[in-house]
C-alpha cells in the first residue's frame, strides 16, 4: 500500500477570487500553469506560485484541489499539516528570545494558508483520486497584510479514523498576498495564456516586498512611491540631458525592460521622467489592488526648487525654467481634490516652498493636489507665477498597457 | 491612451506644419519592415534588440548600442517608429514631443546639424538626445549609459540608413527580388496603386525594404504597400531589398500617370 500526491491546484476556479487564488502569470512571456504544484516538477517554493486577495477572501471558506495516486487503497482520509508550526512557548530568556525571533520571521514570511483540513478521498480502480477539493484550516490571509509568504505542507493519510497518520510527501509554495483583486491595467479575464495583462508574479515580487505589511490602498501606494523614488540614483535617474523624455512608458509600459533594469540589467537605460515614474508607481500599486491612474498637469509652468529622482541638487528641474507638463500617479478623477503619488521628485515641505534653502525634502505620497494657496501639491511644485498654468488635465488619465 | 488637450500647443510651439512644407526629401522615400542587425553603426556594436511592439499601425523597435573603442560605458538607445506614411510619422513626432518635460527642445538646424527631414535635440552638452523624422520613420537616439556621450554621430548614421540610395551588392549572400509589380501600369493622379513585392534572402533571413521615387509618395494601406502621385509623367520607383548582412538587391518599376 502506498500513496503519492500528484498535483495541487490553488487557482481551481478562474471565475472567482473569493474562495481560491487569483489568475496570474509569471511575466510577459510565461504563464503560471494550473495545477501550480506538480509532482517531480515543483521542487522549490518558486515552482509553485499562487496569489490571494485579502479583501475577496475575507472571512470566507478557501479551498484548494489536490490529486493523489494510490496502490492498494480504495479510500483514505487525507490532510496536510504545517511542519513549521512553533513549539510551545519556552521558559528562560535565551530560549524566549529565539522563540520571539522565530515568531517574527513567521509573521513576515510564514504560512498564511494554514493547514489542509482532513477529507475522505475515494480512489478509482486505477488508484487515481482525480482532483479533490480540500478546505483550508485556519488561513490567515486577511490579517497578514501585503507580502510574500511561504507555505510548507506535510501531506498525510490514514485508512481509518483514529489510526496514526502516515506521511505522503512535503510540498512547498510561494504565496503572494495582495489587498484586493488587481486593478487595471492588470486584468483577470480572459484567463488564457495569451493574455499578458494577467498579474505578473515578477511584478508581485517587487510590489509585495515594497509594500509589505500594508493593509490599505493608501499605505501600499505610499510605500511603493517611496521605494520607486529610492531607486534613484543607483538604478534610475531623471533625464536631464535628454530633455526629460519618457523612456519606459511610451506608448505602452515596457515593464519587462523596467524589471530587467531593477534586477541590475541594462533595461532601456538609466533615464526616466515623470511619465515613467507615474506609470511604475500606479502599475506596481494597482497589482496589489490599489486604484491609481497616470494623469498629467500643465501646460507649461515654472517650478519651485525640487529634488528630481536620483539627484541631490535642489533646483528647478535640471535648471530649466519649468516643466512643459508633469505626470503623477493620481487617485480618483485626477482632479484638484484628489491625492497624488509622485515618485519622480521631492518637493520642499516647509512653510515656504517658493523660497531657497534650507529645504525640507517631502515625497508627495497621498498629497492632495489642491487649489492655489492651499499649500498642497500644486503650491509646493509650481511657483506663484506657474501655479495658474499647473492645472489637472484629467482627460489625459490613463493606465498604460504592460508589455 | 489619454486625450492630450495640449497637443495643439505642442504643434504650434514646434511649428510642425512648417516641417511638412519643408520636408521634401523624405516624402519620396519609404522604409518598410525595417530592423537593425548590428552592423549599421560603425565603431558601435549592438548589444541588445528589444522585442518589437506594434501599436496603432506603427512598428516600434529599440536597440542598445555600445561603443566598441574607448569607454564601454558609452551606451546609446535607438528607438525606431515605422509608420504607414510620412504624414503619419510627423503626427507621431508631435505625439512624441508630448513626452518631453523640458519646456522646449532645440531645433537641430539652429545648431547647423543636418539630421532628418526635421530634428530636435536635447538640452545637455554634449548633445545626449536627438529626435528626428525622415520619410515614414521617427527616430529617437538617447545616451543612456553611465557615461554621457554625444549622440549626434549615431543619429546621423541612423539617418543615413534611411536617406541614402543603397549600393547594389555584387558579391556575398545577396537578396533575390523575384518580382516587383504594380496592380496597374497606368494610373490617374492621386490614384492609390498597390505595389507587389516578392523577395527572399537565400538563407531565408529577414529583409527590409527601401523605396525611392522622384515624384510621388508611398503608404501602407490594409497592410499593402501603395503608391500615389500628384504629377503627370512616368515616375520610376526604385526598390531595394536589404538583408541583415547589409547586402542589397534592387530593381525598378515605372508607372504611367495620366
Amino acid at each position: 500500500m502506498s500513496m503519492v500526491i500528484k498535483a495541487i491546484k490553488f487557482n481551481h476556479d478562474p471565475n472567482s477570487a473569493d474562495h481560491d487564488a487569483l489568475n496570474i502569470r509569471k511575466n510577459g512571456s510565461e504563464f503560471v500553469d494550473v495545477p501550480e504544484w506538480v509532482q517531480g516538477i515543483s521542487t522549490k517554493p518558486e515552482d509553485s506560485l499562487a496569489a490571494y486577495s485579502m479583501e475577496e477572501t475575507r472571512g470566507g471558506k478557501i479551498t484548494i484541489q489536490a490529486r493523489f495516486r494510490s496502490v492498494g487503497i480504495n479510500t483514505a482520509e487525507i490532510r496536510a499539516v504545517d511542519p513549521t508550526i512553533l513549539p510551545p512557548k519556552p521558559t528562560g530568556w535565551w530560549w524566549l528570545l529565539w522563540w520571539v525571533l522565530g515568531w517574527l520571521i513567521r509573521m513576515i514570511f510564514g504560512n498564511v494558508l494554514g493547514e489542509v483540513k482532513e477529507t475522505w478521498v475515494d480512489f478509482d480502480s486505477g488508484g487515481d483520486s482525480g482532483f479533490v477539493t480540500f478546505e483550508l484550516k485556519n488561513p490567515n490571509i486577511w490579517n497578514a497584510g501585503v507580502g510574500i509568504r511561504y507555505t510548507t505542507w506535510k501531506w498525510q493519510y490514514r485508512l481509518t479514523s483514529g489510526s496514526p497518520w502516515i506521511d505522503i510527501d512535503t510540498t512547498r509554495h510561494k504565496i503572494y498576498v495582495v489587498l484586493e483583486i488587481p486593478k487595471e491595467p492588470w486584468k483577470q479575464t480572459p484567463y488564457v495564456a495569451t493574455n499578458d495583462q494577467l498579474p505578473w508574479t515578477d511584478v508581485l515580487d517587487y510590489s509585495c516586498w515594497w509594500a509589505k505589511g500594508s493593509k490599505d490602498r493608501d499605505t501600499a501606494s505610499g510605500k511603493i512611491t517611496e521605494m520607486v523614488n529610492a531607486l534613484g540614483s543607483s538604478v534610475i535617474e531623471y533625464d536631464c540631458p535628454g530633455g526629460g523624455a519618457t523612456h519606459y512608458a511610451w506608448p505602452d509600459f515596457n515593464c519587462t525592460e523596467f524589471l530587467e533594469r531593477v534586477k541590475g540589467g541594462l533595461g532601456l537605460g538609466k533615464y526616466v521622467n515623470c511619465t515613467d515614474c507615474a506609470t511604475v508607481v500606479s502599475t506596481f500599486a494597482n497589482i496589489l489592488g490599489c486604484d491609481l491612474w497616470q494623469s498629467r498637469m500643465g501646460y507649461g509652468f515654472a517650478l519651485n526648487e525640487i529634488l528630481a529622482i536620483g539627484s541631490s541638487v535642489w533646483q528647478s528641474a535640471c535648471g530649466w525654467s519649468g516643466f512643459s507638463y508633469h505626470e503623477v500617479a493620481w487617485k480618483g478623477t485626477c482632479g484638484v481634490d484628489d491625492e497624488v503619488f509622485d515618485a519622480c521628485l521631492k518637493v520642499d515641505g516647509d512653510s515656504d516652498p517658493t523660497g531657497g534653502p534650507p529645504h525640507t525634502p517631502l515625497l508627495p505620497a497621498n498629497m492632495k493636489f489642491g487649489n492655489i494657496g492651499d499649500l498642497l501639491y500644486r503650491d509646493r511644485l509650481a511657483t506663484q507665477v506657474g501655479r495658474p498654468n499647473c492645472n489637472p488635465q484629467p482627460t489625459t488619465r490613463t493606465r498604460r498597457l504592460i508589455t | 491612451m489619454g486625450v492630450y488637450p495640449d497637443k495643439e500647443k505642442v504643434i504650434r510651439q514646434y511649428d510642425t506644419h512648417r516641417w511638412a512644407e519643408q520636408a521634401d526629401v523624405g516624402k519620396h522615400i519609404f522604409i518598410w519592415k525595417f530592423f537593425m542587425s548590428g552592423k549599421e553603426i560603425p565603431r558601435w556594436k549592438m548589444i541588445k534588440a528589444i522585442p518589437e511592439q506594434t501599436y496603432q499601425e506603427r512598428r516600434i523597435s529599440s536597440y542598445l548600442w555600445q561603443r566598441v573603442e574607448g569607454n564601454t560605458e558609452n551606451l546609446v538607445r535607438i528607438d525606431i517608429v515605422e509608420s504607414s506614411s510620412w504624414p503619419r510619422a510627423q503626427e507621431i513626432l508631435s505625439e512624441l514631443l508630448l513626452e518631453y518635460q523640458a519646456p522646449r527642445l532645440r531645433e537641430a538646424s539652429s545648431l547647423r546639424i543636418e539630421l532628418g527631414d526635421v530634428a530636435l535635440l536635447g538640452l545637455g552638452e554634449p548633445i545626449q538626445s536627438a529626435i528626428f523624422q525622415r520619410a515614414n520613420i521617427t527616430s529617437r537616439i538617447h545616451s543612456v549609459g553611465k557615461r554621457d556621450v554625444s549622440v549626434v554621430d549615431v543619429a546621423k548614421q541612423t539617418d543615413k540608413l534611411f536617406l541614402t540610395k543603397p549600393q547594389l551588392s555584387e558579391k556575398g549572400v545577396v537578396p533575390e527580388i523575384e518580382s516587383f509589380s504594380a496592380e496597374t501600369t497606368t494610373a490617374k493622379i492621386d490614384e492609390i496603386v498597390t505595389l507587389n513585392i516578392k523577395a527572399r534572402d537565400p538563407l531565408d533571413r529577414r529583409l527590409w525594404y527601401k523605396l525611392m521615387v522622384d515624384q510621388g509618395e508611398f503608404l501602407v494601406r490594409n497592410e499593402n504597400l501603395c503608391f500615389s502621385t500628384r504629377a503627370h509623367g512616368q515616375p520610376e520607383i526604385s526598390l531595394f531589398a536589404i538583408n541583415e548582412d547589409g547586402f542589397v538587391a534592387g530593381t525598378t518599376l515605372s508607372i504611367k500617370i495620366q
